[in-house]
């Protein structure tokens, strides 16, 4: 090998290194700097809509009672009246019940049926030695979140849970229950079994002992659940008032309650003296079940579109509130509770009469939005008992529409309209509107809401 | 008697051999006295050459006839033998028979003539055959047959010592220069037409041994020969025999005297044995690594066994000629010892020329063993966590199957999809533990670093002459990124080709000179194209760039590409017919979202960088900016491309290129497929994993390193130390991360479902288990959602698993390589596309509604469709992932709808969600228990033949594969005393570099 050949070698050796460090600049720079393609396939899912299901709402039935008698066992004192309204609806009774007699009621429309709401609504008018005053109580949806707000335990006041499963799946129910003083521990408040069509009646008193202010949640897992409370008033020896307590589904930071009649208070604050507790008061009850202290400001309206009150106030965290509403006139007053926290809320007004006095609670109803039809239903009173439609527009001014007959329901201001007892009623709005009917005579006041339709079903994502 | 010759000279060709011969005719001491010469040239200058000797008769021939018909030509243009009735003795007629390229010595007949003469009894002689090329060598001296009947020379190109010269009587001699006595002749009625190419004169030996006759070798009558037996049959000028068609005739020349030989009541049963010996004899060809005879091996067999009336004529031929016993030619047959003795030698022979083609490569012990000793201790305390677990969970693993049988029937294809080729990867390796085949993948997990090493050391040892290379080589690659990181990830198809890629590129460097590894080379491109289909592309293109190389292995390299193509084949019809040929990319194994790729993480071979860069963050001082932790690792591995290059400027450096191109095509297509998604899982699509592709592209790279330190010789130690120190501590995060158990890969039972579902499945195993599982979605239309599947049996495992059904997401998906255009419109008309896609969302749809209706309260009753799709119990998983709010909201409504729902008892939480057991009515409890049997997608039908076909492809080749033969003993090529003298390696340097070097194989191979 000659010199020559050497460095030509090393020459063409050193060229190749040259070279492929060159190619490895040049692929580098491609892999950090090159486009390259982006391919994926379509990820979404299909959105499916469930079949719209059979529509049920739960009567819970008439006012329980303790009969006189060595043995006393739970019982209906007075079976009620219903006014069940819906082309086509089906009435059921739940077969088993607590108590002696109650039959209560799931009113379902089949999904083939002509109609697609359905509607139902009882009143019970009860005077006995021990019960007397007027209960009624819109039917309602079975659910697995339920918040009654009202009942007291203390001396002569009576207090039911009301757990009604109308469905076909055994429900397991947790109850928790706060008072003045906060949440209650007591035995036997979690894993009640509410079977397949029954309905469980359990008194409040054995959860919580003298309680004057309860609130109770009421969580279902399995089965939906209707939830009530049944509250019934004896002062001194006198029966004073029948109440039935419909639930709310959750905390929320508004609530309205359209409908807050005040009927013969002061009639009401000198018969009630006698027993030294001072529940006779119109009163908001509150509850902020988080963790948080909550501000709260509080809007009274009256119907006839005069100046209402303001009240700001501040509901702890975990105890419950009763916030008296002292020189409220007599009238019938919306109410608009704002907050900053979630709360759960409901009003109870004392009605005094000639004839005696009767309580009732007021639970916020929820909003018909705009373009939204319910029916509702007006449940069947007794004689010297008329019913009133309540209408409030917080926000705008709203134009209602009642059987074809048009209601201007301006801002800010509750409209009372007369209505037939027992008839069915269609109500469509072209703004946000709240509505309760109430019932009231001599001594005698109830009231039930006109509840938002049910949410359509939702689609739910699947990616199969 | 006076005994007259006639010399029959049959020429097929001309040339300098024919010349000779003629010469030497006119130059015999003994001149025949008559000469008959056979043209079956056809050639005028053959027939000029010929005529100038002025034969007695000119015959003229086809050249399509065999020697013995040729002769027998000749033979009829004779007169009839003279009839004398002299009292002296009449005439002796004798036949001396020639080719064209067999030149007598000048004595040859005078010598012949002799021997006969004193002997009456001898009817045939024959010369001793010796090679014209080198006329010291014997070519031929005397035929016989062993104890099998096949024909074998008694001396065959042996140097010619005399050793032989006292040989007398033999069964039969060549054909070349035969001296046969004309009336015998006659009477055993001359050569067999069915043997027209071998083994004629040995079955007219026999035929004149039986017909009372004797035959002698006549040692001192010489006759030199230019073309063999076998080779004179053919045509063409010169003309050329492979190797695998003079086998084909030898075995049907054996096949055809076998069932002329045999007593007359054993040929049907040797008739009928002739096909199972050709199966066998094959099997045995392919362990002896000589394919190429595998087809002739049939063809003979079928040859003779449809020969017509061939064996019935040859049998009454031999029966009117046959005076004596068969006890006659027993003693003439050669010995079993002498078989067996012939053998061994050819081996030695073979061995030592093997020994010379060798090229060097370092000892395995003590260093690389050492290393893998060592990979295997680390490996094995990286997997601490993995041991005693029955499977492994995470990434895309899953338990392997239940069983064996299970394991085994998911490799055939069901109606609507054809098994992936990985699944047979998956049957292999879980019949490793046939008692649980899950186990094996725990027993892969930590066994794979020093399978790795071992198998990185083998492509290594072919490319570097010391053993300190091989050694960095298979520590770099075994504790790779690309590897540590799929172990970690439970990347399973990606291990497994990490470990297959350094056998497949070893293996095919020594494609063109071994069968062996040809097979070898095959089984692993296999292996590799089943567990990364995305390194098909770029596997093909070096396919084809080492054919183009290696023009004259075509034929051999062609073969490397038959068991993936058995494996691949069903799947790539039902993937094309289906309109989806993308699909074919897909990983095979669970789809399990991987991290992102960035492109710095491409470039430094990490699939997954955010394994590394979080520790090393971690470690950094707070504040430091991210780019220095990427600096960090990208210095430890700096060395590895430096070394590449340089090995290039260095001595033999050229060896490096094909490394370089390897991983230059290993980069490419990891970026190609970095930004490709096929599978979506849960509304997220699942992008093409990278890994195996940065495997290649880590595996060029290490082994042109090593051979860049290969050629730094002495000076190898700092820079191999330096990269291994820097290779090393950069994979330190992952192997923590494997050993800490907070890799994504973890221990499992093995299941994926509830323990009472398992249960339950083990009587029936058809049933399937609903499984939702709430995701957040991804993408810009994020929808939480249920991501939902049926699981059968005990839960998902992998053989179940086909990217046929993962890949249905393609389907009318409008990418590019999919028959659809985005909507459905598109495949309406495209035949198969069509059915499969509507199938596919009739499917989905099916699917969806169910879940709709069960996880929101719905109206809808659902029994009959859990029925039919036999789901008998549901599972809600918890949200995936790193899942928001949302999930979570829809996580707890979907399980109150399913508490709500009368048709599931709930049975409560468990460790993988909560279940539920669908209620079986009553009645229905039979039907659909028969239902779920459907459940299961039907076998195609011919999918069993499809699958013995295909098992039997990959079995051959590894009989193929199988390393029968003795390793050559190997020179010490580290040794001082065998390294080439200065002067001679730079010659030969100089050559190869200039393309003397024919191969151009820069693994130093010579083919």
């Amino acid at each position: 090998m000659t010199v020559t050949q050497r460095i030509l070698a090393a020459t063409w050796r050193a060229g190749l290194a040259l070279a492929g460090a060159a190619a490895a600049v040049a692929l580098g720079a491609v892999v950090l700097l090159a486009p390259v393609p982006d391919l994926a396939p379509d990820t979404a899912g299909l959105a499916v809509t469930p079949d719209r299901s059979a529509q049920t709402v739960v009567c819970t039935g008439g006012v329980l009672g303790l009969p006189r008698g060595d043995d006393p066992q739970l019982t209906v004192a007075q079976q009620p009246q219903r006014r069940s309204v819906g082309t086509g609806l089906v009435e059921s009774t739940v077969p088993a019940s607590d108590a002696l007699e109650s039959a209560p009621v799931a009113v379902t429309l089949p999904v083939d049926a002509p109609d697609t709401a359905v509607a139902a609504a009882e009143s019970t008018r009860v005077a006995t030695a021990d019960l007397r005053g007027l209960a009624a109580a819109e039917c309602g949806r079975a659910e697995r979140t339920a918040w009654l707000v009202g009942g007291s335990t203390q001396v002569g006041r009576t207090t039911w849970i009301v757990l009604t499963n109308p469905g076909e799946v055994d429900a397991t129910v947790d109850l928790r229950v706060w008072g003045e003083r906060g949440l209650l521990e007591a035995p036997g408040t979690s894993g009640i079994i509410v079977a397949a069509g029954t309905q469980r009646i359990l008194p409040l008193a054995g959860i919580a002992v003298d309680e004057a202010s309860p609130v109770i949640a009421v969580d279902s897992s399995g089965g939906s659940i209707a939830a009530h409370l049944q509250q019934s008033v004896v002062r001194g020896l006198d029966p004073s008032g029948v109440a039935l307590v419909t639930p709310l589904e959750r905390p929320s930071t508004r609530h309205v309650i359209p409908a807050l009649p005040v009927v013969g208070s002061q009639l009401a604050l000198e018969q009630a003296t006698g027993d030294g507790i001072g529940d006779a008061l119109t009163t908001l009850r509150m509850l902020v079940p988080g963790d948080t202290d909550s501000d709260v400001t509080v809007t009274l309206r009256p119907a006839d579109g005069g100046t209402g009150q303001v009240i700001t106030t501040t509901v702890g965290a975990g105890a419950v509130l009763d916030l008296p509403l002292t020189d409220l006139p007599d009238g019938d007053w919306a109410v608009v509770v704002d907050a900053t926290e979630p709360l759960v809320v409901a009003g109870r007004a004392t009605a005094g009469g000639a004839s005696g006095l009767d309580i009732e609670w007021w639970v916020p109803t929820g909003a018909l939005q705009e373009g939204q039809e319910v029916l509702t239903s007006v449940a069947p009173s007794p004689g010297g008992v008329s019913a009133r439609v309540h209408l409030y527009a917080p926000d705008g001014d709203v134009t209602a529409t009642i059987d074809g007959r048009e209601v201007l329901v301006p801002a800010g201001q509750s409209v009372v309209l007369e209505t037939a007892a027992n008839v069915g009623v269609r109500l469509a709005a072209d703004g946000v509107l709240h509505a309760s009917v109430s019932y009231r005579g001599d001594g005698l006041m109830a009231g039930t809401r006109i509840l938002p339709p049910p949410l359509a079903a939702q689609p739910v994502t699947v990616y199969p | 008697m006076q005994p007259r010759v006639t010399a029959v000279l049959i020429a097929r060709r001309g040339g300098e051999p024919l010349q000779q011969t003629l010469d030497a005719l006119t130059e015999q001491s003994r001149h025949p006295d008559h000469l008959v010469v056979v043209d079956a040239a056809g050639d005028d200058e053959v027939t000029a050459a010929l005529a100038s000797i002025a034969p007695t008769q000119f015959v003229t021939a086809g050249a399509a006839l065999g020697f013995g018909e040729l002769v027998d030509r000749a033979v009829a243009a004779l007169p009839a033998p003279e009839q004398t009735s002299s009292p002296y003795g009449g005439v002796e007629e004798w036949l001396w028979l020639l080719r064209h390229d067999t030149t007598p010595d000048s004595r040859t007949l005078e010598r012949l003539l002799a021997a006969v003469e004193i002997a009456p009894s001898v009817a045939a002689a024959g010369p001793k055959q010796m090679d014209a090329d080198h006329p010291t060598m014997i070519a031929e001296f005397g035929e016989t047959m062993t104890a099998y009947g096949a024909g074998i020379a008694l001396a065959e190109r042996e140097l010619d010592q005399a050793q032989h010269d006292r040989t007398s009587d033999v069964l039969a001699v060549g054909e070349a220069g035969m001296l046969v006595r004309r009336s015998t002749w006659h009477d055993v009625e001359g050569f067999d037409p069915a043997l027209p190419h071998v083994d004629a004169s040995l079955d007219l030996g026999v035929r004149i041994r039986l017909a009372g006759h004797r035959i002698v070798v006549v040692p001192h009558a010489r006759v030199f020969v230019h073309e063999s037996t076998p080779l004179f049959a053919r045509n063409g000028t010169p003309p050329s025999l492979p190797a695998r068609v003079e086998a084909r005739w030898r075995r049907r020349a054996q096949l055809h005297r076998r069932l002329v030989y045999a007593p007359l009541p054993a040929v049907p049963l040797h008739w009928l044995s002739l096909l199972p010996l050709a199966l066998l004899r094959s099997i045995l060809h392919l362990l002896r690594k000589r394919p190429t005879l595998v087809i002739g091996e049939f063809v003979a067999a079928l040859a003779v066994a449809f020969s017509g009336t061939a064996v019935s004529s040859a049998r009454s031929r031999l029966s009117r000629s046959r005076k004596v016993g068969w006890a006659a030619i027993e003693p003439l047959r050669m010995p079993r010892d002498e078989v067996r003795r012939r053998r061994a030698i050819a081996q030695d022979a073979l061995l030592s020329a093997r020994e010379d083609d060798r090229p060097p490569r370092p000892d395995f012990l003590p260093g690389g063993g050492l290393i893998v000793a060592v990979l295997a201790l680390l490996g094995a305390i990286a997997a601490s966590p993995l041991f005693g677990a029955p499977a492994l969970l995470g990434g895309a693993l899953a338990p392997l199957a239940p069983d064996l049988a299970t394991l085994w029937g998911g490799l055939t294809a069901t109606e609507d999809a054809a098994a992936d080729p990985f699944a047979f990867v998956l049957a292999l390796l879980g019949t490793l533990t046939p008692w649980q085949p899950s186990l094996s993948l725990v027993v892969l997990w930590i066994a794979a670093v020093p399978l790795a090493g071992l198998s990185a050391w083998w492509a290594a040892a072919s490319l570097v002459r010391r053993a300190g290379p091989a050694a960095v080589a298979a520590w770099l690659w075994a504790l790779s990124p690309t590897l540590l990181v799929s172990l970690a990830e439970g990347r399973v198809a990606a291990v497994v080709a990490h470990l297959a890629l350094p056998s497949l590129v070893a293996s095919a460097a020594r494609a063109p000179r071994s069968w062996s590894a040809a097979a070898v080379a095959g089984l692993s491109a296999a292996i590799v194209t089943a567990a990364a289909p995305t390194l098909v592309p770029a596997l093909l293109l070096a396919w084809v760039a080492w054919m183009v190389l290696h023009p004259r292995r075509i034929g051999r390299l062609l073969t490397l590409i038959v068991p993936a193509a058995a494996l691949w084949t069903p799947l790539v019809i039902d993937q094309v017919l289906r309109g989806t040929p993308l699909g074919l990319l897909a990983d095979p194994g669970l789809p399990s979202a991987t991290g992102e790729q960035t492109r710095v993480g491409l470039l430094l071979g990490w699939p997954d960088l955010r394994l590394v860069l979080e520790p090393l963050t971690a470690l950094l001082p707070a504040g430091t900016p991210p780019i220095v932790a990427l600096l960090v690792v990208a210095a430890l591995v700096t060395v590895l491309p430096v070394l590449a290059l340089l090995g290039l400027a260095l001595r033999r450096g050229r060896r490096g290129l094909v490394p370089l191109g390897l991983a230059a095509a290993g980069l490419l297509t990891a970026l190609a497929v970095s930004g490709m998604a096929l599978v979506t899982v849960g509304g997220t699509a699942v992008g093409l994993d990278v890994a195996p592709a940065l495997g290649l592209y880590w595996l060029g790279l290490t082994l042109a390193a090593v051979v860049g330190l290969d050629g730094l010789r002495r000076g190898a130690a700092y820079p191999g130390l330096l990269a291994v120190l820097g290779g090393t501590a950069v994979v330190l995060p992952v192997l923590g991360a494997l050993l800490l158990g907070t890799a994504a890969v973890a221990p499992s039972p093995d299941r994926t479902l509830p323990a009472l579902v398992a249960a339950e499945a083990g009587d029936d195993p058809a049933q399937g288990t609903l499984v939702l599982t709430p995701v957040s979605g991804a993408g810009d239309a994020a929808q939480a959602g249920l991501a939902a599947r049926i699981d059968r049996g005990a839960g998902l495992t992998l053989i179940e698993q086909r990217t046929m059904l993962t890949t249905r997401s393609l389907l009318g998906s409008g990418l590019p390589g999919t028959s659809g255009e985005g909507d459905l419109a598109a495949v309406v008309g495209s035949g198969g596309a069509e059915a499969a896609t509507l199938a596919a969302i009739a499917e989905r749809e099916q699917l969806a509604e169910l879940v709709a209706n069960l996880a929101a309260a719905g109206g809808r009753d659902v029994t009959e469709t859990l029925d039919a799709l036999g789901v008998r119990f549901v599972l809600l998983a918890p949200p995936s992932g790193i899942t928001g709010d949302d999930a979570a909201v829809l996580a707890a409504s979907s399980s109150a709808a399913l508490d709500a729902t009368a048709q599931l008892e709930p049975v409560g939480d468990t460790s993988v969600g909560r279940l539920w057991r669908v209620a079986a009515a009553d009645s229905a409890a039979d039907s659909a228990a028969d239902d779920a049997r459907a459940g299961f997608a039907p076998e195609r039908p011919g999918a069993g033949a499809i699958l013995v076909t295909q098992l039997g492809i990959l079995t051959l080749t590894l009989l193929l594969a199988i390393p029968t033969s003795l390793r050559p003993r190997r020179p010490r090529s580290d040794s001082v005393l065998d390294e080439p003298a200065p002067t001679f390696e730079a010659d030969d340097e100089f050559e190869s570099e200039f393309g003397a070097d024919p191969s151009g194989a820069p693994t130093g191979g010579r083919s």
